[in-house]
């Protein structure tokens, strides 16, 4: 029996005096509540609430608000209660509001992760029973009611200006919360940028860099919102393509909060547990939403507006790659507990188990659906079906019947992919050569990409631009090595007259010899099997399910 | 709980950063109730080790377990089973001692009546009951040592690994901490500590690990150390009308080493126990030397560190 046990045992807490008054009784709900609050989120309250920062910021938003009430309506006059000044007055207070919002409470947000990591109060809150997505959403919970907060304070100087003219309820809302979205997103950034510590003396360039950083989003909140407010159309609540523009930022913020949030929980989690996987679903998760929103806008407007598609993934696949093949090849014993045991589960969930090869893979294989989706004949598709018809542009049925693929997204599609499963496959190969020698740091396996895709790219475009006779060419068969100006070649000029053959042949051909040189350690990590848990993990797991679940009481001598 | 394997036991443990060898091949085991004290010159690799104790590190080969746990495999179920006292105090800004403890408490999943008895209970184990509500950072060291025990027990964890608990603290609440460590473990808790003070870890410890250079040179009770390395016991005497003839006859002697005379008085290191001890003492009178006073004692625990590490700093 422990100390506490013992000691416990003996000493009862006083009883609580039974709630008389409504009040009282409240107040034993709330406490029950805050039981089940994230205790980061208890303890940043109470923190953030005493902090001279929180008051200073409390109060000179308050200052604010009653100082620009007084400055606005007399600069205003007696034309405030005829002419259309309420954007005026809601800009003002808008910028109290936003400044705040959009700086003071993410800076807030990456200094307290930063800060805890810096002086190792982290390491302390780490070792707790919370693991790393409690830590994180308990800060961000705590963000909120920072906003919250916040917001209470300008609340009724918003209120107001709902009664001055030219300005509507819904124009009020949406400002604020597209500047609440924007602060929660930028807070999230934060907590990103606070994971990645740096060393000590790079520390400081990290803070203002994202300060800077934090400045620009409030320069495009203000003119977002400044931008609604002096629209004569006002907000076009009737119209389909403004829900439509509302929904698709949402779905595009939604999967970009999960990556950075994510991230930040895999850059915060033991090594040695599954760091990867979420982290990869939520990576097929954006590109779902970008082939989405890529095929509807194809079908609303029609033209090559899918080549934007192509573009965003051969940067988002080829980005994630870079992480992805820099994973440790060795799995850690408790990865392998967890890996799929069926061969149907390895064929379908090996590219979301953990490890360069299936980084590698998954990568690939995002690529290699793109392009399949990418090259649909969208509005032939819909002309045909008719399901979307409204949404298709009217057109002349294609010559020649039914079209497969369109020919020049396939081109160029393939194009990227190629030049995905090559860079990204020569790394992860120089990569495990580097691997036998020493280990590589995530940013030196950053690096080795970085120097690929410069030396691929940098030195034909510098050739090129140093010949005179090349120059005034353009797009030459010399960029065969330059992802980056062949891609942007084939998405928006199309493929080059006369190199087309040529790139539809190497690059292939390079991209299955690669493909083929990366398949032993594919095969390696796939042919990787479950292993049993340890004994004692085993042993508690059965005791912890037989508390849960007891054993049946006899209910006859017969049972 | 334990099933009677060790509480704490670490694996042929390694631990390199870059060619700096932190922890070599280190292995020992410490069992319930047991105090286990890691001694070792500074960079020897003791925080190393009860840093991967705790989880906040990685060993580059080698395992450690606590309760039959992994640090490896499974940091998540060694935590909850662990209370770790660092050498560097907790920074949080504008928290009071009691929402500190609430919120560790709180952390380790603790709810309801339950956490609100933890909170009492630990800070009046730790005598803080009265500062409930100072700020944390307004507390003397020896208040926020105190606070550093509470926060490590808060959730009644059978394993306890403290970092140079007793740096910097006066001789009372040393005292005071020693009470309070004796009585964590007279409950049955593995306490792994790390002190420079040799004399209380000596009085504390139920087994002592000497690591110099991040290999373990010795590891038992101070006692077992002190026979494994053949030991050797302190002499002091006074002889009668000077000692030159005596430190000459002494000096032939394989059996004594060290040998050092100051006027009347004599001091030297002998291999040997108290048997041989007063063989020599007979040997001294029968050979004619007048010896008016003669003493010994064994070796204490900073004899035996000193003789057992180098001084060696990697």
């Amino acid at each position: 029996m422990s100390t506490l046990d013992q000691s416990l045992r003996g000493t009862e807490l006083p009883e609580a005096a039974p709630p008389t008054t409504r009040w009282d009784r409240f107040e034993t709900v709330l406490t029950r509540f805050s039981e089940h609050l994230n205790p980061i989120l208890v303890k940043e309250a109470r923190q953030a609430l005493r902090s001279r920062q929180f008051t200073v910021t409390f109060f000179l938003m308050l200052a604010a608000g009653w100082g620009w009430s007084i400055l606005g309506l007399a600069i205003l006059g007696p034309g405030v209660y005829y002419s259309s000044d309420g954007p005026t007055m809601f800009y003002g207070y808008h910028v109290v509001l936003a400044f705040p919002l959009l700086v003071i409470v993410p800076y807030a947000a990456f200094h307290s992760l930063s800060a805890e990591r810096q002086d190792r109060t982290y390491e302390l809150v780490s070792i707790t029973s919370l693991d790393a997505r409690q830590i994180l959403s308990g800060k961000l919970c705590g963000i909120m009611l920072q906003m919250m907060i916040y917001l209470s304070a300008v609340f009724p100087c918003l209120a107001f200006t709902y009664l001055l003219r030219g300005l509507d309820i819904f124009t009020i809302i949406l400002a604020v919360v597209y500047t609440c979205f924007m602060s929660l997103g930028l807070s999230v950034l934060g907590l990103l940028f606070a994971t990645l510590s740096p060393p000590r003396q790079r520390q400081i360039s990290q803070a203002v860099i994202f300060a800077v950083a934090l400045f620009g989003g409030f320069w495009i909140n203000m003119s977002m919102v400044f931008g609604m407010l002096m629209d004569s159309r006002g907000i076009m609540v009737e119209s389909p393509e403004f829900w439509q523009a509302n929904l698709a930022a949402l779905t595009f913020y939604i999967s970009g909060f999960s990556l950075a949030f994510l991230t930040a929980r895999s850059q915060l989690t033991p090594v040695s547990q599954n760091r990867s996987t979420a982290l990869r679903v939520a990576l097929v998760g954006a590109q779902l939403v970008a082939v989405y929103w890529a095929a509807w806008a194809q079908l609303r407007w029609g033209g090559n507006v899918i080549f934007g598609l192509v573009f965003a993934s051969t940067v988002l696949w080829y980005y994630a790659g870079i992480f992805l093949t820099g994973e440790s090849g060795t799995l850690s014993p408790r990865v392998k507990r967890d890996l799929p045991q069926t061969s149907l589960g390895r064929v379908f969930l090996a590219w979301f188990t953990p490890g360069p090869g299936t980084g590698y893979l998954l990568a690939v294989c995002g690529m290699i659906a793109m392009t399949l989706v990418a090259a649909l004949p969208f509005n032939e598709i819909a002309t045909q079906l008719r399901v979307v018809a409204p949404l298709a542009v009217p057109g002349p049925a294609p010559a020649g019947g039914f079209r497969l693929l369109r020919a020049d997204v396939l081109q160029a599609a393939i194009i990227a992919t190629c030049y995905v499963i090559i860079y990204l496959g020569i790394g992860k190969l120089i990569m495990a050569a580097i691997g036998r020698f020493t280990e590589l740091r995530p940013t030196a396996r950053v690096l080795v990409h970085f120097v690929l895709l410069l030396l691929g790219g940098g030195i034909p475009w510098t050739f090129q631009m140093s010949q005179p006779v090349l120059r005034s060419y353009g797009y030459t068969l010399w960029q065969i090595t330059n992802p980056v100006w062949t891609i942007w070649e084939c998405c928006y000029k199309g493929v080059p007259v006369g190199a087309g053959g040529v790139l539809g042949a190497v690059l292939p051909l390079a991209a299955l010899v690669v493909l083929g040189l990366n398949m032993p350690s594919l095969t390696d990590e796939l042919t990787q099997v479950r292993v049993p848990k340890p004994p004692r993990v085993a042993e508690e797991d059965a005791a912890l399910a037989a508390l849960k679940n007891p054993a049946p009481a006899r209910s006859s001598p017969w049972d | 709980m334990t099933n009677g394997h060790p509480l704490i036991e670490l694996s042929h443990l390694h631990r390199n950063f870059g060619r700096t060898r932190a922890v070599c091949d280190v292995s020992f085991e410490v069992k319930p109730g047991h105090v286990f004290g890691f001694i070792g010159p500074n960079g020897a690799g003791k925080t190393t080790s009860m840093r991967i104790l705790a989880t906040l590190d990685m060993p580059s080969s080698g395992d450690a377990f606590v309760d039959g746990f992994s640090v490896l495999q499974d940091p998540d179920r060694v935590r909850g089973r662990l209370g770790f006292m660092p050498d560097y105090f907790d920074t949080q800004p504008n928290i009071l001692v009691s929402e500190y403890l609430d919120f560790f408490a709180r952390a380790y999943g603790l709810v309801g009546a339950e956490r609100l008895r933890a909170v009492r209970y630990v800070m009046s184990f730790t005598k803080l009951d009265t500062l409930a509500d100072k700020p944390i950072d307004g507390l003397s060291k020896g208040m926020k040592q105190r606070l550093c025990l509470g926060r490590a027990m808060i959730h009644d964890p059978p394993v306890m690994i403290m970092d140079e608990p007793a740096a910097g603290l006066d001789p009372r609440a040393r005292i005071q901490l020693r009470e309070m460590i004796g009585q964590l473990a007279a409950d049955g808790k593995s306490i792994l500590i790390s002190s420079h003070i040799l004399t209380e870890l000596a009085e504390m410890c139920d087994t002592v690990a000497i690591i110099e250079q991040g290999r373990l040179l010795a590891v038992g009770t101070v006692e077992e150390i002190h026979q494994a390395r053949q030991s050797q016991r302190s002499v002091q005497l006074q002889v009668l009308g000077g000692s030159e003839a005596l430190v000459t006859w002494l000096g032939r002697r394989a059996d004594v080493h060290e040998l050092r005379a100051t006027g009347e008085m004599v001091e030297f290191l002998h291999d040997g126990d108290q048997q041989t001890e007063a063989d020599v003492l007979r040997d001294m009178i029968q050979a004619g030397f007048r010896v008016a006073a003669f003493g010994s004692r064994a070796k204490s625990l900073e004899d035996v560190f000193m003789q057992v590490t180098e001084g060696l700093v990697q």
